[in-house]
């Protein structure tokens, strides 16, 4: 998956992205969310590149803690 | 019109107690301002006056009879039209629950209600507590964005309204709409106050959020709140501290952590100018005020937060998206079409960076009793198409910590201008002293000029 490869870059990732929202919604709403799929990339980039520790697990309900 | 819509939470529900205020004439009078004022401003979706005064009369015979042992008794509260109200309309300013009508009020309306309070009606949103904007307007300048999402019960309590009134964060929908506004926003702990009955957002992230005019309003409100919810996934069994005694005990001033990182850096020279006095302000007074460096974890934050963010937008309005995705708006539209091609290793990975940055935080406050940062990077902006950006709120929401806005001081374009403080989690008592250290020293008593 690109989006853990720490080796892609934004354009690489949002191509991906485009693709995947080619194949939901049409090339047409593809082409329309450019913007956002660039964004979306340089997020899953940067989380890409900040691995978390090996012993981390998830936390989705942080009060748990 | 009274002078009694000026009064806060604290001084409310005194005089109520005491027989000195009438809950039917502090009611009156709030309705009164609200259709005088509302038309210009928008703050409110739905109010029904019939039930707001049923209800005060009612606090009323109970005041009369010596049965008032709420904190809020027969004080007005507004709420997000996000909060379930059981019979009354909760919409979320959306076309998609346009007509829905809860069966039941969320846990923390029911709370306000236990407490004697009144509720006034439903306040304005964006849609789905997300970024579209609403038509509310800025009180101190109408051409302004009052922020968002929380920008009807923002307008409402800094217009005097209402003297409460409830919102909530996912990203910076509280502390930025208060800053904007010249009201303090507080901004609890994940879990600390229930959001079983609150239309989700985001579940991991989304947080119930208190909007007054003073800190000792924000404690009542978070007393009046805060507890374990077995109906909320998220919600925290800690034991509920006495907030207003932990604030009484504040021996001294306090240590701050000036944020001189990003926070500095993002924000105009105005807003940094501004921040920096207010630090010096505060050092003269005696805080002992020392810069504070931002943990390494601090830099994957905000991604984490919008990908958690859009990935459980995406997963909640999943069903009524694929049938209905024309009737939302561009923004929440984009945001969950992102969510939906959202890798979930990606998702899983900003969640287990969520938690560490969590305990980076914990780390970094040991040394200080809170940290202090401007609260937006400059004052409300002059755009409607926008609600601001909540890019100093975010972290905070992402990791969870209780957070308070307060304001600080006019702008040069007449706009108020606010510090947020940053505390432990679950340490509201603390934070909320600290803020009211802050608020009693800076002294500044925020009223927009044209609503006074």
């Amino acid at each position: 998956m690109p989006a853990t490869n720490p080796d892609s870059s934004a354009e690489d990732l949002a191509q991906v992205l485009a693709a995947h929202a080619a194949l939901l919604w049409g090339q047409q709403k593809a082409a329309d969310m450019g913007q956002s799929l660039t964004q979306a990339a340089r997020m899953l980039l940067d989380i890409g590149q900040h691995p978390p520790a090996p012993d981390t697990e998830p936390a989705c309900y942080p009060a748990a803690e | 019109m009274t002078t009694s819509y000026r009064l806060g939470v604290a001084d409310a529900a005194r005089q109520v107690k005491s027989g000195e205020l009438s809950p039917v004439s502090l009611a009156q009078a709030l309705l009164e301002r609200i259709d005088v004022l509302d038309p210009a401003l928008q703050a409110w979706v739905t109010i029904d006056r019939e039930d707001v005064l049923t209800t005060a009369r009612q606090r009323e015979e109970e005041a009369q009879q010596g049965q008032a042992p709420g904190l809020m008794h027969g004080v007005p509260v507004g709420l997000k039209d996000i909060f379930y109200t059981e019979g009354m309309k909760t919409t979320a300013c959306s076309r998609i629950y346009a007509d829905f009508v809860p069966e039941y009020d969320a846990t923390c309306v029911a709370k306000l209600k236990q407490a004697g309070a009144i509720i006034l009606g439903k306040a304005v949103t964006t849609e789905f507590a997300s970024s579209d904007p609403s038509p509310s307007r800025n009180a101190w300048n109408l051409e302004h964005t009052p922020g968002g999402s929380s920008s009807g019960s923002s307008v409402a309590v800094s217009t005097g309204m209402c003297p409460a009134a409830l919102g909530s964060q996912t990203g910076g929908s509280t502390c930025r709409p208060a800053g904007y506004n010249g009201i303090v926003g507080l901004k609890p702990t994940y879990g600390r106050i229930s959001r079983y009955g609150v239309v989700p957002l985001s579940w991991s992230l989304d947080t119930v959020g208190i909007l007054v005019r003073s800190v000792e309003d924000a404690a009542i409100l978070l007393q009046a709140m805060a507890g374990h919810d077995p109906k909320d996934a998220g919600s925290s069994r800690r034991l509920v501290d006495d907030y207003r005694a932990v604030m009484s005990r504040r021996n001294g001033p306090p240590r701050l952590g000036l944020l001189r990182d990003f926070f500095l850096e993002r924000s105009t020279p105005e807003v940094q100018a501004h921040t920096e006095a207010v630090a010096q302000q505060l050092a003269q007074a005696g805080a002992v005020v020392e810069e504070i460096p931002l943990p390494a974890s601090f830099a994957a934050a905000h991604s984490c937060q919008r990908i958690v963010s859009n990935v459980e937008a995406a997963a909640f309005h999943q069903e009524n998206f694929n049938q209905r995705a024309d009737e939302y708006g561009p923004r929440i539209r984009s945001n969950i079409e992102t969510g939906m091609l959202t890798p979930a290793v990606s998702y899983l990975q900003a969640q287990r960076l969520r938690r560490e940055f969590r305990q980076d935080l914990v780390e970094t406050l040991a040394p200080v009793d809170a940290l202090l940062m401007p609260t937006s990077p400059s004052p409300a902006p002059r755009d409607l198409t926008t609600t601001g950006d909540a890019v100093f709120q975010a972290p905070w929401t992402s990791a969870g910590l209780p957070t308070v806005a307060i304001p600080s001081g006019v702008g040069e374009a007449g706009l108020p201008l606010s510090v947020q403080l940053a505390g432990l989690p679950f340490q509201e008592g603390q934070l909320l002293s600290v803020a009211q250290w802050c608020e009693q020293t800076l002294n500044t008593n925020l009223w927009p000029p044209d609503y006074e």
